[in-house]
């Protein structure tokens, strides 16, 4: 498989594609061989006291329904649009990271899809899950839970709350506000990785929460024969 | 959604158990210029062997069963493309010269019975789990014990990994080398931005 475009010679650099007020309001280190870093320590604790085990299984036989994965990101050369699946992202916050990844790169709609539900479509889970994080305004939060089969990468990025952007209407996001939090749904199997910022997770257990500070690159990518389940709470801090 | 039955009878044949602990340490640090070896696939681009997981008429039936798991639960040339170079017997010869005898010292490896080779990895594609039938070396050497090494070719970064048995390796330097041992399953992937330089390094333990 040749490739249409050249290796860049010079080291690409997620950084600069970073929006501005993320990296004043969230400063982070941008080494990635940094060793004496702290991005370990957003780790918070392991939530026991709900059937993660239930919602993973109740997960998997939703995207049984219709087997087909929602999200999946590529760029349009004909029109220079960042896709991610039918939106055209290209006004939002997302665009320039997504342009490292897709355009003149290998990442494509080929090998990063995920399957997604989201909010009301937790169905009775949606009420349960809403109150597990109360510093979040209710009125102004998003769930979402991400299947990724194996053979699926989720690229390296820093987040922007795309999608609570589009949901919440609003034209642009005040991140001094926004928070988003992660639990892995099943427990860590062959060839699942993420990495947040220099920390690379190993042997997590369904109910491990994450504080995703935004600023901190991550990602993460499935080279196993489980799908990885993980659900994020997006939202505004009260 | 995933019918993964056979790849996980596969991998309980083949005794794969996250629950036991695989101890895993760094072997040594080769001292090496990423540079020239990142050069070097660009000056012989067009002679890379481009491959992705499929069943091949070469490959053993072990290999090749792993092959079809893969194939049956997503993995294909969108996702597992990798270029190489070392099979042709120059290339080999010159990776070796690369490499050079003193760190085939620290390795101790038998630099005259070695494979080398030169993996190149773009971003969003993946080695899936699998292990090794050293197909490559066997061809070549007859030799049925050889020790296979991982090399990392650039300093580690973002979305670089990979996974032996139940670990996680990650953070590397250039020249930081690993024992896979035989029959022990592992991945790696390239979820971030910049190209994923490895050596494999197979040969006879001195």
């Amino acid at each position: 498989m040749k490739l249409k475009h050249k290796i860049p010679e010079q080291r690409l650099d997620p950084r600069s594609a970073v929006p501005g007020e993320i990296l004043e309001q969230y400063p982070w280190h941008w080494d990635p061989m940094k060793k004496d870093h702290d991005d370990a320590s957003y780790f918070m604790h392991n939530i026991k006291d709900f059937d993660w085990k239930a919602l993973g299984d109740w997960a998997i036989r939703k995207c049984n329904e219709h087997l087909t994965p929602q999200k999946y990101w590529w760029y349009d050369e004909q029109n220079d649009a960042v896709m991610h699946a039918n939106d055209n992202v290209n006004n939002m916050p997302i665009r320039e990271q997504a342009l490292l990844a897709l355009k003149n790169n290998t990442h494509n709609e080929h090998n990063s899809q995920y399957f997604k539900i989201a909010n009301e479509e937790f169905g009775e889970y949606y009420k349960p899950l809403k109150k597990m994080f109360p510093n979040l305004r209710e009125d102004k939060m998003g769930i979402s839970l991400f299947v990724q089969p194996p053979g699926h990468t989720i690229w390296s990025h820093t987040d922007t709350y795309s999608s609570f952007i589009r949901r919440t209407d609003q034209s642009k996001a005040d991140y001094s506000v926004l928070r988003r939090y992660m639990v892995f749904v099943r427990d860590w199997d062959f060839g699942h990785f993420f990495h947040y910022g220099n920390h690379c997770f190993n042997q997590w257990q369904a109910g491990d929460l994450w504080d995703l500070k935004p600023g901190i690159y991550h990602g993460s990518a499935n080279a196993g024969i489980n799908p990885k389940i993980t659900i994020h709470w997006s939202g505004e801090i009260r | 959604m995933l019918d993964n039955q056979y790849f996980k009878k596969y991998l309980a044949d083949h005794g794969a158990d996250l629950s036991k602990h695989l101890d895993v340490g760094k072997l040594c640090t080769l001292e090496i210029d990423p540079n020239t070896f990142e050069a070097f696939a660009e000056m012989h681009r067009d002679e890379a062997v481009v491959k992705s997981w499929h069943p091949r008429p070469f490959l053993s039936a072990m290999g090749n069963e792993q092959a079809i798991n893969a194939n049956w639960i997503g993995y294909n040339k969108h996702n597992t493309t990798e270029s190489n170079w070392g099979l042709d017997p120059a290339h080999n010869k010159e990776l070796i010269d690369m490499i050079g005898s003193h760190n085939f010292k620290t390795m101790g490896i038998d630099p005259a019975r070695t494979l080398v080779r030169l993996l190149e990895y773009m971003p969003g594609h993946c080695l899936p789990l699998h292990s090794d039938g050293l197909e490559g070396f066997k061809k070549l050497y007859r030799d049925t014990q050889p020790t296979r090494l991982f090399v990392a070719v650039s300093d580690w970064d973002w979305g670089h990994v990979l996974q032996l048995h139940d670990n996680v390796i990650s953070n590397w330097s250039s020249g930081d080398t690993y024992v896979i041992p035989p029959n022990v399953f592992h991945a790696s992937a390239n979820f971030g931005i910049a190209p994923k330089y490895t050596l494999t390094i197979t040969g006879v333990r001195q």
